[in-house]
Order: structure tokens, then C-alpha cells, then sequence
């Protein structure tokens, strides 16, 4: 029973510490009018902020949603919502973190014209509608 | 660990909603989480998104529709369009209809 007790880092020669609170941003594909929105570019910045902040980060495109828009002639509209998470180590989200997290964060929703940016962190979801000016 | 209030504080987050979801691991996890995520905010999914239909408003009625959108960005610090507080004012009138009003309609 001992073999239980042994710490996997030391038998993975890890020394990094392991993220266990996940963290998602949703990076939408219209802007509050409907408007597409450079989605890629915003999927690499939210890639690149929670990489830098805590080591890794994975864009997952979900399943692809429609709805028909009838005032177009019944014309189909696709909504492709961005996940972006990371595995983040509770050491690691500091408040310092967090604040750049919301820079980034800020700047799409005022760029991309968003009503409200979401993220969930450790199953809470916060709405972030102040967005800064830089 | 930070508590709920300091990452409400780091992100200026407007407001905190618990989302019930047991397992939000793995693409099922992910899509359960991000099902949740929409019903709290609609525009990040699929979700309902209502009837939109076009319709034509002279210049000056757009003009204040701003204003009053404009106020209401600066009262409640969430962003506000002119197009929703049309949709508001035009919800807002037909809720109010008597039956006898509708049935006219």
C-alpha cells in the first residue's frame, strides 16, 4: 500500500505545479449587432493571455449552431462560439494574474463590440461589462 | 485560493453566477458548462435568440433611441444599444395592451 503514498511529481520528475481549477473564456462570433467579428484573432489573444499566465491554454470550437433568420428570406446564420480553457494551478491565480486576464479580456469586448464577456472559473460564471479604456 | 469576491474584483466583473454543472470536464463536460454559460448569457451561444425582423424608423426617433441608449449605458454600466431599447419600449407597449387592445390588433 505503500506504492500509493509516493508523489506523482517525483516519479514524473515534474516540478511544475498541476492545474486543477478550470478557467474558460467564450469568444464569441458576432458582436452585439450581429456583426461577424475577427473570432481567430481573439481565439489566438485569449490562447496567448492564458498561456503567458498559466502555462497552457486550448481552444475547443463547439459544435456548430443555427438558427434561421426569416426577415432574410430564411437565410441560415451560423453561430460558432470559441471555448478557450486552461487548467490553472490555484498558486497561479493571483490578482495580478486576473488583471491581466481582464486586459485582454477588456480590450475584445470593447473591440469586438460585445455586450457582456463571460468567464467561468472553478464552475462560477462572472460577467464583465466595465470595460477599461487603454 | 482567491474567495469569489476577489476574482468578482480582479476582473470588474458586474456580476457572479453559479453554474450547475457536477462535471464540466472533457468536450461533454465543456458543452454542458458552455450550455449553462449561454442560458446566463445568451449571446455567448446558440440560444434563443427571438424574431429579428428589419424595420424602418425615421432619423429622429434613431437619434433618440440613442440618447436613451446612451443614458442607459452610463446608468446601469452595462452596454446598451439603440436597437435594444427599441425592442424594450415595443415589449414593454404590447405587454401593457389590454385583450381588447390586442384583439384589435
Amino acid at each position: 500500500m505503500d506504492d500509493l503514498l509516493v508523489n506523482p511529481q517525483e516519479i514524473f520528475r515534474s516540478h511544475l505545479p498541476v492545474g486543477a481549477l478550470l478557467l474558460v473564456i467564450f469568444v464569441p462570433s458576432r458582436d452585439q449587432d450581429g456583426q461577424l467579428i475577427d473570432q481567430e484573432y481573439w481565439v489566438d489573444e485569449g490562447l496567448t493571455t492564458l498561456g503567458t499566465l498559466f502555462r497552457g491554454a486550448t481552444a475547443y470550437p463547439r459544435g456548430r449552431g443555427v438558427w434561421r433568420d426569416d426577415a432574410r428570406g430564411g437565410t441560415l446564420l451560423r453561430e460558432e462560439p470559441i471555448i478557450v480553457f486552461s487548467y490553472v494551478a490555484a498558486a497561479d491565480l493571483t490578482t495580478n494574474a486576473l488583471a491581466q486576464l481582464y486586459r485582454t479580456l477588456s480590450r475584445m469586448g470593447r473591440e469586438a463590440n460585445q455586450g457582456e464577456i463571460g468567464v467561468v472559473i472553478d464552475g462560477k460564471y462572472y460577467g464583465i461589462t466595465n470595460y477599461i479604456e487603454e | 485560493m482567491l474567495s469569489e469576491k476577489q476574482i468578482q474584483q480582479a476582473l470588474h466583473a458586474s456580476r457572479v453566477v453559479p453554474l450547475a454543472v457536477a462535471t464540466p470536464h472533457g468536450p461533454l463536460g465543456l458543452e454542458q458548462l458552455a450550455a449553462a454559460a449561454s442560458r446566463v448569457n445568451p449571446a455567448l451561444g446558440s440560444g434563443d435568440l427571438g424574431v429579428r425582423r428589419p424595420i424602418a424608423l425615421d432619423h429622429a426617433t434613431w437619434k433618440k433611441l440613442e440618447q436613451l441608449a446612451n443614458t442607459a449605458t452610463q446608468t446601469t454600466s452595462q452596454r446598451v444599444t439603440p436597437s435594444q431599447v427599441a425592442a424594450a419600449i415595443i415589449e414593454q407597449y404590447v405587454a401593457a395592451l389590454s385583450p381588447q387592445d390586442k384583439a384589435q390588433e
